[in-house]
């Protein structure tokens, strides 16, 4: 035990070296250093300026730096915030205490509530409770994280039952100790509940699935016929089953709970690693974010680890090997790895990453790369697709999602028609303007005028008796729609100078209904497109890596485990911190896709492996081998197909974690910026404090536009799921 | 005549398919004295094992499945007897062996707390479980059953794994003993270890034995009586000598057929064909 133990942390030692090298480089990628607002600032002499260069050691090569900062951990000294002006370490224990807590609450939730009530759903499979609490599941899977706690922000601050953010009260610390705890856990509340939520949703699904699975076994049946009463059956026999995988996940649900904390730490002003983290990327703060992330990736291998051990203690049929002759192997390859890795950074490092440049050119010959992925997928797809659509349309649930995205998709397309104004129409005297309301008068729709009645608090009252009509099919400038329709009119529209704010209108007056439909562009497209990439390198890697086999499957399988080792939201803020802040948003949209994939495909690719893996050992495919078939062909041509139905059901699954994905890093102020329009966007207008108070709701919109389409892509998946095996639930098979 | 120890009478099963009930057993009666083995012959899905499931309810429940008829047990309607009564006879009265060891014993329990979970149900009077453990262990056959009652079943063999279910059924004593299959997941050389074990129990202890197979090779020389069954209704019952040497229905005989000879030279193996039946 202990030495399985010792093995595992030792193979975690190369891996956090390559994490660290990593999170270096990118940083080192990033346009200018620390140094740059002191630059900018005309008082701070040259002088003091290469005197702080010298220090920090700014004017030494990146190399020198990383091969310094090796040398001081391995003293144990993990250097010194340059913002704080204290040592990391004592930066860190401060802030550990508040995610750990934070994160371990959450989880602590997960299980208590989503445990038992998974069990119930399935003892009571297809009554009301468990249909209703499937419904409230999927909603709370598919309700963006941020717009979560903004609404829990707004509720404590409009009720006052909770405190407004924070660890603990400012008082706090003359209190006793016990008024102490239980001030640190009513600020615990909120977060935890935001936090834990998704993952109470997730943990009751997989609960319930794994229940009704062990339900059905062989065993069961034995238990049964043994004249166990049916409780002793359920909680003994099934329960103990039916939580192995669910011990699985906690691995999983932990690093996932570290980079949620950093959204929730944002919004409520929580002290915790994750702001830290996230503020020290943004400054440039290199020692800091260094630091951070090799906790936070230890925090991961040892969530991991426990995770593991866990299971092993529930499930007697595995055994704790941990690397063996194989992992050791692994261990070299990781390290030769770290070595490749650190000579192909260094020659990318001479390419003009941070340059609008090189984003330009991948916009360019990018836009062909998507096209031809986008059409890999489609083919891929398509006779799945084919076979199941039929089934799809008759099922109630699987229906309603697809007809919502359609219209959805359809409303995006024909976005120039259906908007009154366009996404940047700015109107500075009727900021906050609420909903429009409409009255019938003289045989036709009417809409009601509004006055400001008070500017500081953007107050509206109806003048009474004035109205305009509401006036359809608008003539207005020419424009093509879809490109190529010339049209010179709008749905609907009302006469200048008044204007319909269908859906009120936002702190410089723009129209939200409008930039509703423009903002769609972005959170519907990116998706699209970053599935298909994802897919693309998912299969290509995956597929060839499980062909293969032998030392290139192990050198791509431990790149796979190197970057699922980094929290998502980490490694997402450091590729972004990474390319610089001067970008159209066009070349934005490509670097998000870009940067998600990245991310993305390497679930895809593991799974894909694995199933590419058992696929080689079928008849057909040694057939295709005997007759001398070459190795791309029988991937594409008698591997691919067998694995579009697990391609296409993964692809619907995971666009919602785009969509989310762009959604969070608009909201956090690294993706789309103003003046385009994108749901995260949007939304981060409403995070101010101005709009919580005044109860500006129509700002929410885009959180409950983002809400629909991701709960429409979940079910659609999970149907499709239904459809084409319905022994296939959560996880996959491989 | 005596009374037989278990009498079925008139039972039809029927599983809901798509909307409407499809009938899996079509009416079929037949009894078990005390004592005796009676083996059920038939091809996959002619309703033997749904048969021996019915006999204690262990059937999934309305809607999905619809059982009538009556079964009397010594004299009792299991039937219509209601979940918690029909507990005292699962595993106590009638235990059950199914096809496949490796998933019929559950996988996160040790051999000792799957067999002591049944004796402490049936036989609450017995105050040294691990003793009576090890006993009916070691009566099927288990070397070093004092070691062997702490391993979990993915630590056996297919072989000993079948042999704990046996152990398990019959910890509690039963008076009739269901086994559904006991040797068809299991290879050759094993199976001949299980049916001698079922034989020698059988002598030893005086129960009566209620199995169900697709081979006819085993019904030979283990079986008092064979019923053959085919599409849900008994075709033929009788001595298993007899119907072995002189088999009335022709689905008997082709089913015979179908054993491979040795020394006969076939070029191909003999399939039935529905078609002429």
């Amino acid at each position: 035990m202990t030495g399985y133990i010792l093995r595992r942390l030792m193979v975690a030692v190369p891996i956090i070296l390559i994490i660290s090298f990593l999170v270096f480089a990118l940083m080192e990628m990033a346009p200018g250093d620390f140094l740059d607002t002191a630059r900018a600032q005309r008082d701070i002499s040259k002088e003091t300026i290469h005197r702080l260069e010298t220090e920090y050691g700014l004017d030494k090569p990146w190399a020198v730096r990383y091969g310094y900062w090796i040398a001081r951990v391995a003293h144990g000294n993990f250097g010194y915030s340059w913002t704080y002006k204290v040592n990391v370490e004592t930066l860190i224990a401060q802030r550990v205490p508040a995610t750990v807590g934070l994160a371990l609450a959450s989880m602590a939730l997960a299980w208590l509530v989503a445990l038992p009530l998974g069990v119930l759903a399935a003892v009571k499979k297809d009554s009301l409770f468990d249909r209703v609490a499937g419904l409230l599941a999927y909603a709370s899977i598919s309700l963006p994280e941020f717009v979560l706690a903004l609404v829990a922000y707004y509720f404590a601050a409009t009720s006052g039952l909770f405190p407004v953010g924070g660890l603990t009260s400012i008082t706090s610390d003359f209190e006793p100790f016990h008024a102490r705890v239980l001030d640190y856990l009513w600020h615990l509340v909120l977060p935890t509940l935001v936090l834990g939520l998704g993952g109470v949703a997730g943990a009751l699904r997989i609960m319930r699935a794994n229940f009704l699975d062990t339900l059905a076994a062989d065993f069961i049946t034995t238990a049964r016929a043994k004249g166990l009463p049916e409780n002793v059956i359920r909680f003994k026999h099934v329960l103990r089953n039916a939580i192995n995988p669910f011990v699985t996940s906690l691995g999983f649900a932990f690093s996932g709970l570290l980079s949620g904390a950093l959204v929730v730490e944002n919004i409520f002003n929580y002290p915790g690693l994750g702001q830290l983290t996230f503020q020290a990327f943004i400054r440039q703060d290199e020692q800091l974010v260094l630091a951070s992330v090799v906790l936070a990736s230890v925090m991961l291998i040892a969530g991991n680890l426990i995770a593991d051990l866990l299971l092993a203690a529930s499930d007697p049929r595995i055994r704790l090997e941990g690397p063996g002759t194989h992992g050791r192997r692994s261990i070299w390859v990781a390290v030769g790895g770290v070595l490749a890795g650190a000579i192909l950074i260094a020659a990318a490092m001479q390419l003009p990453w941070g340059e609008t440049s090189f984003w330009k050119g991948l916009k360019t010959y990018g836009t062909w790369a998507l096209l031809l992925a986008g059409a890999f997928v489609v083919w891929t797809a398509y006779p799945v697709l084919k076979r199941i659509l039929p089934s799809l349309i008759r099922r109630p649930v699987g229906c309603t999602a697809l007809v919502v995205l359609l219209l959805m998709y359809a409303a995006m397309l024909l976005a120039p028609l259906l908007a009154p104004y366009s996404a940047n129409d700015k109107n500075l005297s009727s900021t906050y303007h609420p909903p429009a309301s409409f009255v019938w008068k003289d045989g036709s729709l009417h809409l009601q005028v509004l006055r400001n009645a008070d500017r500081t608090v953007a107050r509206y009252e109806p003048i009474p008796g004035e109205t305009i009509p509401v006036s359809f099919w608008v003539p207005t400038e020419p424009y093509r729609l879809l490109g190529f329709i010339p049209i010179a009119h709008k749905l609907f529209g009302t006469q200048a100078p008044h204007k319909l704010y269908l859906m009120g209108s936002d702190s410089t007056g723009r129209d939200v209904f409008s930039r509703l439909l423009y903002g769609s562009r972005v959170s519907l497209t990116l998706g699209l497109i970053g599935v298909s990439i994802t897919m693309v390198l998912g299969f290509m890697i995956g597929g060839l890596s499980g062909y293969i086999g032998g030392t290139f499957d192990d050198l791509v399988m431990r790149g796979v485990e190197i970057i699922m080792s980094i929290p998502g939201l980490y490694l997402l803020i450091a590729l972004r911190a990474a390319m610089a802040q001067h970008f159209e948003s066009d070349e934005i949209f490509v670097l998000i896709v870009v940067i998600l994939s990245f991310i993305g495909w390497t679930g895809t690719a593991r799974v894909i492996r694995g199933m590419t893996l058992s696929l080689r050992q079928r008849p057909f495919v040694q057939a295709a081998e005997a007759m001398g078939q070459s190795r791309v062909r029988i991937l594409l041509k008698h591997i691919l197909p067998n694995l579009a139905s697990y391609l296409l059901i993964s692809a619907t699954l995971s666009i919602p974690g785009y969509i989310l994905g762009e959604a969070t890093l608009s909201f956090l102020g690294l993706g789309i910026a103003e003046p385009s329009a994108s749901w995260g966007l949007m939304l981060a207008q409403a995070q101010e404090m101005k709009v919580l108070m005044l109860g500006f709701f129509w700002l929410f919109v885009p959180g409950l536009a983002t809400f629909l389409v991701v709960m429409a892509f979940n079910l659609l998946g999970d149907e499709l799921r239904d459809i084409i095996d319905p022994k296939f639930r959560l996880g996959g098979r491989a | 005549m005596t009374t037989p120890l278990i009498a079925i009478d008139n039972l039809a099963i029927e599983f809901l398919d798509h909307g409407e009930y499809r009938r899996a057993v079509d009416g079929i009666s037949f009894s078990i004295d005390k004592g005796e083995t009676v083996a059920v012959v038939g091809e996959s899905g002619s309703g033997k094992s749904v048969t021996a499931l019915s006999l204690t309810r262990l059937l999934p429940a309305p809607p999905v499945c619809r059982v009538s008829g009556k079964i009397l047990f010594e004299g009792t309607d299991l039937a219509s007897l209601p979940d918690s009564a029909l507990r005292g006879y699962r595993g106590g009265k009638i235990a059950y062996i199914f096809q496949d060891p490796s998933t019929s014993l559950n996988p996160v329990f040790s051999v000792r707390s799957q067999i002591g979970e049944a004796i402490s149900l049936h036989r609450p009077d017995i105050t040294n479980r691990d003793a009576e453990i090890v006993r009916v262990l070691d009566q099927v056959g288990i070397r070093e059953p004092e070691k062997r009652m702490f391993d979990y079943p993915h630590q056996l063999s297919g072989g000993m794994q079948q042999r704990v279910m046996i152990a398990m059924a019959l910890a509690c004593r039963p008076r009739l003993l269901v086994a559904d299959e006991p040797t068809t997941a299991l290879d050759v050389t094993i199976q001949k270890q299980i049916i001698d074990l079922l034989r020698s129990i059988k002598k030893d202890l005086g129960m009566s034995i209620f199995m169900i197979t697709h081979n006819f090779g085993i019904v030979h020389g283990f079986a008092d009586r064979v019923l053959v069954m085919f599409r849900g209704r008994i075709v033929e019952q009788g001595l298993t000598e007899e119907v072995l040497r002189n088999p009335q229905h022709p689905y008997t005989r082709a089913l015979i057929d179908c054993i491979p000879k040795l020394g006969h030279k076939r070029p191909r193996l003999t399939t039935i064909d529905h078609a002429k039946l």
